[in-house]
């Protein structure tokens, strides 16, 4: 069967058309409302599902807002809130007959052309396919909305008959179920995502395609046509448009990372389980995967194009440990779904939350521990079947959502209520993972560390230190050390928490306690430089007492800085330090006490400063002034003292 | 009289107060207004408790806090105003035993000291 050649039709003719839709639609709205007619609500989905799409399509964004925001309500279908429901979708049908304006050219084309393909539809016979009645139409579409000329790219069948059963509301066939196999087409577009992050170029377009993809979906999931969670749906369209909208340039690591999570997790929960089924790890530990790739490739992004820095706390280094880790966590997850696997790959998967954990990057420990806890339902319930695992699900969708306030609304379970704070919690997600700025609203963000930036950075320091606040403790544990690996593991451990002391000292404005907690870094990352402490015989006492005075230096200032007062100068102990590293590393210097000699110390160490940032921190010619004047203060204060040191005077 | 609770504050006012509302609750108390007082009746009287301001002219209280803790083995609780959770968070990290908001009604005072007393001697210091 051929399809017949549609003409452009009047206006007028369009707008009739279209009226005579909507205002059917109206009838069933006023119908729920006086009688409760769940039908008629069914129907009403349809119909605002496929408007919702329209407005999509042609770019009407006030009009599809409006229209979703009404199958929202719709959807939940709160029976004590009717008259708002039905009061809404009122209003979206006045909306949608005001923009059956003259302009609205292809709007009102497109109306008459659905409905002349729903009659043929009808008017199939057994043997017809719809396939290319579907393609057909689309490509009309196509030209009616200005894409004359341009040639997509061809959709497969399915896909294509999905898309117009779906546009239709499935009218024509309505006891044929739509069997739609939304993975398989969600996986070549992940594929291809992932392989434009690994290549390093920003993959928009993929990206957009899957925005597509998932449109569709969401339409077709609204119009009860499958049946997907809409709420992980919602969720992955609003941070791909959120993504798409303010990212042109360079795409940051953790908002890929994050934006892979949700739509791996979409692709996951897209494979309903079936009813009574037993659970099953393979899709955890598959899931499990497919993070452990995508961190993976974040864990290489080097944002200096792989030039070694040398603070005090490598980044680079942190990323090098994880990476081991991680390979051995690869290994761990490909071995298969065994029993023992999961259990390994749990407390590997711990270690790893706690690393990211330390290393800011919050959003990815967030992940590792609910893939972490999924793993532990799963070995718990794993005998006692579908209820139990159901419970642990709900709790590991609760565990995902980083919301403070998801305890007290969400025990109940209720949809519309999850909905709408699952929706929040990824609203906020992306914003928090958004662009990468240089000033503090990032850092705090990421530094606030919970998606969702609703746990301050002083809340995060106060409580989350486990070192630092107790020194007895660790010095204790630092001695007690039988092994150098596990006297490096403590130290990495303290390092780890300078280092995030030290970012949130930058955000709050603490200078004091910044350079305190630098300088003290810098002290125990020498001691991985000249060998760090001997293996067997343990720290040496110098080196004790210079730790335990810069440690009562940093704590009683965290103390004067938590109790709101004024930090003290760190000078002293900042001093006490260089000159314990200075002799360290050269040897007694004899160094005495005169201004002039202190003078060229703290000239040396900056100097050693400055030649350690970072080339794009300070501009070259900045750099090479600084360090000329830096040089010329050097000589004039070794001839000061050296006139000092002949002339006998003090 | 031998104190079961010690306070630490530089403020005499409140001292007063806050003694009056514990004695009254059945609670020996004696208040000193600086570190080495404090430090002395610790060792000497063994309290059970000692209460330390936060806000102090000199020091601060969470670095005098643990200091009479660890120095006497008794546990200390600080007082704060805003009752902050970094505040809390903070003085749990401390080792802190616990911290008492003001200012409040006696009652609740009485209430929060029998509250740490209570977890103190269930799960001890």
């Amino acid at each position: 069967m051929k399809l017949r050649h549609y003409g452009l039709p009047s206006v007028d003719v369009v707008r009739a058309g279209l009226q005579g839709e909507l205002v059917q639609a109206e009838k069933m709205c006023r119908d729920w409302s006086a009688t409760g007619n769940r039908q008629s609500v069914s129907a009403l989905l349809k119909v605002l599902g496929g408007l919702a799409l329209l407005g999509r399509l042609y770019r009407l964004s006030r009009l599809e807002a409006v229209t979703r925001q009404a199958l929202r309500l719709l959807c939940d279908r709160p029976d004590g809130q009717r008259r708002e429901v039905v009061a809404q979708c009122l209003r979206v049908f006045l909306y949608w007959n005001g923009a059956l304006e003259p302009g609205r050219s292809a709007l009102a084309y497109l109306g008459p052309l659905r409905s002349r393909v729903l009659e043929e539809l009808r008017e199939l016979d057994g043997e017809a396919s719809p396939t290319d009645m579907a393609r057909q139409y689309l490509a009309l579409r196509d030209v009616l909305a200005g894409r004359k000329g341009k040639q997509d790219a061809v959709p497969t069948a399915a896909r294509l008959c999905t898309i117009l059963l779906v546009e239709e509301s499935a009218r024509c066939r309505p006891d044929e179920p739509l069997v739609v196999d939304v993975a398989l087409r969600l996986d070549p577009l992940l594929a291809e995502v992932e392989a434009c992050r690994n290549s390093g170029t920003p993959p928009r377009q993929a990206l957009y395609a899957v925005v597509r993809e998932l449109s569709v979906l969401y339409a077709a999931a609204r119009l009860r046509c499958i049946d997907v969670p809409i709420p992980a749906l919602r969720q992955a369209l609003w941070l791909l448009f959120l993504l798409l909208r303010h990212h042109v340039g360079d795409w940051p690591a953790d908002s890929l990372s994050v934006l892979m999570r949700q739509l791996l997790a979409v692709q996951y929960r897209l494979r309903p389980m079936p009813r009574g089924a037993a659970p099953d790890i393979r899709p955890v530990m598959r899931h499990t995967g497919c993070f452990l790739r995508t961190w993976r490739s974040a864990v290489a992004f080097s944002p200096t194009g792989g030039q070694e820095i040398p603070e005090p706390i490598n980044e680079a280094r942190i990323r090098d440990e994880l990476r081991l880790d991680l390979q051995v966590l690869m290994r761990g997850v490909s071995a298969g779904g065994s029993g023992r696997d999961p259990a390994a790959v749990c407390s590997s998967l711990s270690k790893l939350h706690l690393n990211l954990h330390s290393l800011g990057r919050l959003t990815m420990a967030w992940w590792a521990d609910s893939l972490q806890h999924a793993m532990l339902a799963l070995l718990q319930s794993g005998t006692r079947g579908g209820p139990v695992w159901q419970s642990h699900l709900s709790g590991f969708r609760m565990r995902i959502l980083p919301l403070p306030g998801r305890c007290a609304g969400l025990e109940n379970g209720t949809e519309p209520l999850l909905a709408a704070v699952e929706e929040e919690a990824w609203r906020m997600t992306a914003v928090a993972v958004g662009p990468r700025t240089t000033g503090s609203q990032a850092g705090v963000a990421e530094s606030a560390g919970c998606p969702g930036a609703g746990i301050p950075v002083i809340d995060q320091l106060s409580g989350g230190m486990n070192l630092l606040p107790d020194p007895a403790l660790f010095f204790q544990r630092l001695t007690a050390c039988e092994s150098a690996h596990e006297r490096g593991e403590l130290i990495r451990a303290v390092r780890n928490e300078l280092f995030v002391l030290e970012k949130g000292a930058r955000l709050l404005g603490v200078p004091r306690i910044e350079a305190l907690a630098t300088v003290l870094a810098t002290v125990y990352s020498g001691l991985d430089g000249d060998g760090g402490i001997p293996g067997d015989s343990g720290p040496d006492r110098s080196l004790l007492v210079a730790l335990q005075r810069g440690h009562a230096g940093l704590l009683y200032r965290l103390d004067q800085a938590a109790a709101w007062q004024t930090v003290s100068r760190p000078q002293p102990v900042i001093e006490f330090l260089y000159r314990f590293m200075e002799r360290r590393q050269k040897g007694p210097s004899g160094t005495g006490l005169a201004p002039p000699q202190r003078c060229l110390a703290i000239n040396r160490r900056l100097q050693s400063l400055l030649q350690s940032l970072w080339t794009d921190a300070i501009t070259k010619e900045r750099r090479t002034l600084i360090l000329t004047l830096m040089r010329d203060q050097a000589r004039l204060l070794r001839e000061m003292s050296e006139e000092v040191v002949n002339n006998g005077q003090p | 009289m031998k104190a079961g609770i010690v306070i630490l504050d530089d403020s005499m006012i409140q001292n007063a107060v806050l003694v009056s509302v514990l004695r009254a609750a059945g609670h020996p108390a004696e208040a000193c207004t600086s570190l080495p007082a404090a430090l002395r009746l610790c060792r000497e009287q063994l309290p059970r408790l000692v209460l330390v301001e936060l806000v102090l002219r000199q020091g601060n209280g969470y670095s005098q806090a643990s200091f009479l803790q660890r120095r006497t083995g008794v546990p200390a609780a600080l007082m704060v105003s805003r009752q902050q959770p970094a505040e809390v968070r903070w003085a749990r990290a401390r080792g802190l035993c616990g911290v008492l908001p003001r200012p409040r009604p006696d009652e609740a005072v009485q209430q929060s000291v029998a509250a740490i007393l209570h977890r103190l001697a269930v799960h001890g210091s």
